[in-house]
């Protein structure tokens, strides 16, 4: 079963009438429905898959429960242990084999490590973070634990955001899980809606940006730098357009049963600073880290003593940013560790990102001085649209490793790019080569185009949704027809899973 | 609240365009499901075209097997490559061609299972071993629901077990395969592109037909049940050819697939069942276009499943005493593209004139 195809609208469907149906019930059918949907999604073995669910249950449902009866030094303990038995399974399950791999050459190691290549584990990476999230939480006092162990088991596994996300807090959700909810019909066609735009975007958009990144990056010798960075920014609109569609579906099918999850996204492409990229992009991925790792590490003893000791040796000023820059470097080796433990991912979305916001912060007083010292007003579109314009280059570039499918390939493909800045080749048999056609062209250019307006409406503070949602009955209807019929006639489906799925 | 509910019906007339025109177009007779009848035809001698759409060859072969003689003196097993081998090219007329496209490690078992269970004797086997038959992945991804039960069957039966006659594909998995389709927004797409190409919503032929004069130029089965290619098809020239190669999916052959343990040693039984019943076996290695071998090579030792098959047949061959024709390598058997319909299929009158399948 994935998102796209008929079996799970058969499960959504029959998940929505019994949930509407067993109102008494309503958790526990959507913990049964949850636990069903992993089952039926996960390849493999799926005795394997109830041990890690009952282990990453029990533990937090234990640990918690345990927590609030204990006090000082114990309750530390346990909440270190149950943490630290989380990190262990996702770091064996998802990312052991990938870390000894990537360390397997630079190591001279000759061993074979495939005893490490457990099966895939579906959202391993996104319910273990939720898990340990509420770990912290009930520690530091600001949930209280529930003695509700299926309350627990719903809260990492409700199926909406097992396989991608969002990332959920404990104090959000409890309440929306514990209401009985009675069916909405405008809430529910809001879900809807949200849905068709999530499966336009992948369907209608992803896929055919994804058929110029696959063709420009499998066959680059065919290709100039130009194209090459062309494909690069292709491929952050491809994995836009996939990742938040897969969230617009997911809030979308969680709506229909009355539960709102968080936004995941935030117009993204209209940050002015990387930095305000991430505070856009992949929302409460970042969110967690930052509440859970990096604030604390900033505030750890440890960081103290390294500020006063920089004190010492480099002076007030600078000493106060080292600890900040040591827990950035920190919190982005751990982003890119949590993106599959392959080394291109840990480059691509971990230490480029995280190098280019500790050299913008660095350069930061060079640049006001430069743009003062040219008398720019920064106060104007233009400055601002080049601010833009820059934050997507500089991403797409760090993305282009991704997209790259290897630290080696990315390698070549750079040396080959250098060597051949531009070719000579014909729009037309660009075109050709990468296999479009006419209607596929004209598709991405609509969609843009489409996205475009809705980013502009989200970046403005309201979502496309709401926008339509002041509209009448037929406007709203016309435009669900024209998404689908869009997507019925136009859509890749069966194509490829969701890129953020691999997590 | 009343009104609340009315107004998802405004979603009826898109739903009802999806099924209604998936089950009227049906370009794979999903819901016009004619074998047993295609495969009576067939067996009574005679060539039976297909028309606006396709039939399900899995079903096709397993009403040929329950209707075909008790007794054979030849059967080809293979997938789409050795389609083209007929009754005028084995020496013998007691012959039929039981290849289906991508046929995988389950359905070949399946066949001889069903032979098996159908108490049909055979003296010589043309068996083709292709990549999809050496690994689970790829014969996870090929095995199809119609096929499994008797596959299952085999492999007991192989091992010495005591296996009961299985339950074959019964309405109930047929019907949940409808259900599946009839919701299908690429089975949908399938359907469009079928109007399209048709010019019309009205389907333009049967879904089948005995082949006549006027009919010749469509794609079609012979009674021995090889099958013939569209005339359009068969006019590929060497320049499509060359092209499509270029885009041969690499992940079949690569990266790093060797062949699956497993599925090794239960050829072998198979080779040992075969030998006790006294069939004699030749293996047919389907050679690769000149640009894909090229390719593959290329990839060095990050290919080396089509080497091990290749070795491994030999090693089979000599062990058992069994036939090999043909060669992977498109220079050991002295092919160029222009002896092609597409990037992997050998046209199958120049496949007749290689290679000596008597």
């Amino acid at each position: 079963m994935s998102l796209t195809s008929s079996r799970f609208f058969l499960f959504l469907l029959v998940t929505v009438i019994l949930f509407y149906i067993l109102k008494p019930v309503q958790k526990y059918v959507l913990l049964a429905a949850s636990l069903f949907f992993y089952l039926a999604i996960s390849p493999g073995s799926k005795a394997s898959l109830c041990i890690i669910i009952a282990l990453i249950g029990l533990v937090t449902y234990i640990s918690t429960n345990l927590m609030e009866r204990l006090q000082g030094k114990l309750k530390g303990t346990v909440a270190f242990l149950s943490i630290a038995s989380l990190i262990v399974s996702l770091f064996m399950f998802k990312l052991a084999y990938n870390v000894v791999n990537a360390f397997t050459p630079i190591l001279h190691l000759n061993s074979d490590f495939s005893w490490l290549q457990f099966g895939a584990v579906v959202g391993l990476s996104y319910y273990t973070l939720t898990a340990i999230g509420y770990i912290v939480d009930v520690y530091w006092g600001t949930v209280k634990a529930s003695r509700n162990i299926a309350e627990v088991f719903l809260f990492i596994f409700f199926f909406p955001q097992l396989i991608s996300g969002p990332i959920t807090r404990f104090g959000e959700m409890r309440e929306q899980f514990a209401a009985r909810h009675s069916f909405d019909m405008d809430r529910f066609m809001f879900g809807v809606r949200r849905m068709a735009w999530g499966y336009f975007k992948k369907l209608v958009i992803s896929e055919r940006f994804g058929m110029v990144v696959d063709t420009v990056f499998t066959y680059y010798t065919d290709f100039s730098l130009t194209n090459v960075i062309v494909a690069a920014l292709c491929y952050s609109v491809q994995l836009y357009t996939d990742f938040s569609g897969c969230m617009d579906i997911i809030m979308g099918a969680a709506m229909l049963l009355g539960i709102e999850l968080p936004d995941n996204f935030n117009a993204p492409f209209f940050s002015e600073s990387v930095q305000e990229f991430w505070q856009r992009w992949h929302i409460t991925l970042g969110t967690w880290f930052k509440d859970y790792v990096m604030y604390p590490l900033q505030k750890s003893k440890l960081m103290q003593s390294i500020g006063k000791r920089a004190k010492k040796v480099f002076g007030k000023k600078p000493a106060k940013k080292i600890p900040f820059y040591l827990s950035l470097a920190v919190l982005w080796c751990l982003i890119g560790l949590w993106h599959g433990g392959t080394l291109y991912y840990f480059i691509g979305s971990g230490v480029l990102p995280g190098s280019i916001l500790i050299l913008s912060d660095l350069c930061q007083p060079l640049l006001a001085k430069l743009t003062k010292g040219l008398h720019i007003d920064t106060g104007r579109a233009s400055w601002r649209w080049f601010r833009r314009v820059r934050t997507i280059f500089l991403i797409s570039m760090c993305w282009m490793v991704l997209c790259s499918n290897g630290t080696r390939n990315y390698i070549d493909i750079v040396k080959h790019s250098l060597s051949m800045p531009i070719n000579y080749a014909s729009f037309n048999d660009i075109i050709e080569l990468i296999k479009l056609s006419n209607m596929d062209i004209l598709l991405m250019a609509v969609g843009v185009v489409v996205l475009f307006l809705a980013e502009v409406c989200a970046f403005k503070g309201k979502s496309i949704h709401k926008v339509l949602d002041e509209q009448n009955y037929l406007i709203k209807v016309g435009v669900v027809y024209a998404e689908i019929i869009t997507i019925m006639m136009y859509g890749l489906v069966g194509s490829s899973s969701f890129i953020y799925f691999q997590f | 609240m009343r009104k609340g509910w009315l107004r998802l019906l405004t979603f009826i007339p898109l739903l009802g365009v999806l099924f209604g025109i998936n089950y009227y177009e049906d370009p794979g007779n999903v819901f016009h499901e004619a074998s047993q009848e295609i495969a009576d035809a067939m067996l009574a001698g005679q060539n039976v075209y297909l028309g606006s759409s396709n039939c399900n060859d899995r079903m096709l072969v397993t009403s040929l097997i329950e209707g075909m003689p008790k007794h054979v003196d030849c059967l080809t097993i293979g997938p789409s490559l050795t389609m083209g081998i007929r009754r005028g090219n084995v020496g013998t007329d007691s012959y039929y061609n039981l290849s289906m496209s991508n046929l995988c490690f389950t359905d070949m078992m399946a066949e001889f299972g069903l032979l098996e269970l159908n108490g049909v004797e055979y003296d010589r086997v043309i068996l083709c071993l292709d990549v999809f038959m050496f690994d689970p992945e790829l014969n996870a991804e090929y095995t199809s629901p119609e096929m499994e039960p008797y596959a299952t069957y085999m492999l007991g039966k192989l091992e010495g077990r005591e296996m009961a006659y299985p339950n074959a594909y019964v309405n109930y998995e047929r019907f949940k395969d409808q259900v599946r389709e009839i919701m299908s927004v690429s089975y949908f797409q399938s359907c469009v592109w079928f109007i399209r190409s048709n010019e019309s919503l009205k389907i333009p032929t049967d879904r089948w037909g005995i082949v006549d004069e006027s009919t010749q130029d469509m794609a079609y089965y012979m009674s021995d049940g090889s099958y013939v290619y569209s005339a359009g098809y068969r006019a590929n020239d060497e320049e499509y050819v060359t092209n499509q190669a270029k885009f041969f999916e690499y992940d079949v052959v690569a990266p790093d697939r060797h062949i699956d343990p497993t599925y090794a040693q239960q050829i072998r039984l198979l080779m040992d069942y075969l030998t006790a019943r006294g069939v004699e076996v030749d293996f047919y290695i389907s050679p690769f276009c000149p640009t894909i071998w090229e390719l593959i090579q290329l990839q060095g030792e990050h290919c080396p499943i089509v080497g091990e098959i290749e070795q491994y047949l030999n090693e089979l061959a000599e062990e058992y005493g069994f036939g090999v024709i043909g060669s992977y390598n498109p220079y050991v058997v002295g092919v160029t593209e222009a002896d092609y319909w597409d990037s992997r299929h050998l046209s199958h009158d120049r496949m007749n004139e290689l290679f000596d399948f008597t």
